[in-house]
């Protein structure tokens, strides 16, 4: 995929770059990538968040990196620079949790590493960055990586919400309505099960489709 | 006109995108190091001071204060010292230093091979043995008369992919646990991990104790059943995480069996 030929940092193009992984081409709504880690880091709202950042940094850099060394990297490895750069940045963004986030970092556990894996990041490289130049190739990278970390963190909105009765770590619900307290109210146990991100995620998927009235033919 | 499909441009290539990217990390390695130490060393304290109910899961302390609780200042009038004591409970004059260099993982396996092996064996291992643990002092006038109101032992074990890592905190009775909190896991989100969560954790503080209904030390076993759980002697195994729950069960049993005469000297001596 190339973008078009496009003058200026806000062009129609790569405004269109900016907007398509959003609701157009979904990574995960659409594409249904990512999958494993929005099943794992969407308990609540705070990992889902680092989370969202560090796969749209990673992805951005990634995309960038790639763009820039676009002529000159030979065919036959181009696959192999690819997951250097990718593993580098994936490194970096671990090195740096454990310095000024170390208890986020231990709940992430390996799903920043496995970011190397992610399927967005390499897809993009492949797909976008080898061919353009380097501010569209940002922009796609961290755009693809900010849709992905949207549907995380809408993912997590419902799953603390509904499986803890908490966002950012605050109890929304009423304590007296909790039937250890006399009321009639119980925290949904699904809901911090993976199984209850399948749920959530499907059920996003579902609007996504109905929205964009983009279905499987 | 350089052909970028033949193979010494390929190796050099290679060999300079490996260059640039060990070199970006290997000053990101170095620069991070003693920020990255400090924040591991206040994780490990802060959950030292959750086991002990001193600082509640997920309540904001500074991390000066955290480090403070652990100095002889203290914080909030809470002292927490680094002790050791040999295999008989007797206390050892050791430097924190030296005890903070204590691996308790080997000094438990060396015991239990010894164990394995004959009482005589037993009997020099439990007597070379060095065993940290961290006593907890109320205030200052507790910890000059070495009155604690609590011990956190530390234990560890294999759980599905890794060595899991934490503390059980004991009351000062040195029966009633007052909590256990992991520092250092590997296992799954959602199965194994929830051994950092509020449905595996909760169930601890002030209702499981280390010792039967005869007053006998025993460790504290994994149920199935809920109501059997709820027992002072049970807990709830976590769900879908068969390996998780028996290291969890192998580190108490094996913590308790060889920490056990530590309580019993202090509660000898009270």
């Amino acid at each position: 995929m190339s973008a078009p030929a496009n003058d200026g940092l806000f062009s129609p193009a790569n405004m269109k770059t900016i907007k398509d992984p959003f609701i157009v081409n979904n990574p995960i709504a659409v594409q249904v990538l990512g999958i494993c880690s929005a099943l794992a880091v969407t308990t609540s709202m705070k990992p889902a968040i680092i989370m969202a950042v560090a796969v749209s940094l990673v992805t951005g850099f990634a995309t960038l990196a790639i763009s820039l060394m676009r002529n000159w990297i030979p065919g036959k490895i181009r696959m192999i620079v690819e997951l250097v750069v990718i593993s580098t940045l994936v490194i970096i963004v671990d090195q740096l949790l454990k310095a000024y986030a170390y208890e986020l970092s231990a709940k992430l556990s390996v799903f920043v590493g496995l970011i190397i894996t992610n399927c967005i990041v390499m897809g993009r490289c492949e797909a976008f960055a080898l061919n353009n130049k380097p501010w569209p190739s940002f922009l796609d990278g961290f755009c693809n990586g900010a849709g992905y970390g949207a549907l995380l963190i809408i993912t997590a909105v419902f799953r603390e919400i509904l499986g803890s009765g908490k966002i950012f770590d605050m109890h929304i619900i009423p304590e007296s309505w909790y039937a250890s307290n006399g009321g009639w109210y119980y925290d949904n146990g699904i809901m911090i099960v993976p199984t209850g991100a399948f749920v959530v995620i499907a059920v996003l998927i579902w609007i996504h489709r109905e929205y964009t009235k983009q279905y499987d033919k | 006109m350089l052909n970028k499909n033949s193979t010494p441009y390929t190796f050099g290539f290679a060999a300079l995108v490996t260059v640039v990217s060990g070199s970006v990390l290997g000053f990101c390695a170095s620069a991070l190091a003693k920020q990255q130490e400090t924040a591991a060393d206040v994780y490990k304290k802060t959950k030292i001071l959750n086991a002990f109910q001193v600082v509640k899961k997920g309540e904001k302390v500074a991390a000066q204060d955290i480090l403070a609780a652990f100095e002889t200042s203290g914080w909030n009038s809470k002292f927490v010292v680094a002790k050791a004591c040999d295999g008989n409970g007797k206390l050892l004059d050791l430097d924190a230093g030296v005890i903070k260099a204590l691996d308790p993982k080997a000094e438990i396996k060396k015991l239990k091979v010894a164990h394995d092996s004959s009482p005589e064996d037993e009997a020099k291992a439990r007597a070379e043995a060095k065993l940290p643990f961290f006593a907890l002092y109320a205030s200052e006038a507790d910890k000059a008369a070495n009155k604690p109101a609590g011990f956190a032992m530390p234990i560890s074990a294999f759980g599905l992919y890794s060595v899991c890592y934490g503390f059980l905190a004991i009351k000062g009775d040195c029966e009633t646990v007052m909590g256990i909190t992991y520092y250092k896991d590997g296992e799954t989100p959602g199965l194994g991990a929830n051994i950092n969560e509020p449905v595996f954790q909760d169930q601890w503080p002030d209702k499981k104790k280390i010792v039967d209904a005869s007053g006998h030390y025993v460790a504290v076993k994994a149920s199935k059943d809920p109501s059997a759980a709820k027992g002072p002697n049970n807990y709830l195994s976590l769900s879908g995480a068969t390996f998780t729950t028996a290291g969890v069960d192998e580190m108490l049993k094996d913590f308790t069996l060889y920490y056990t005469p530590v309580f019993k000297n202090y509660k000898g001596a009270k």
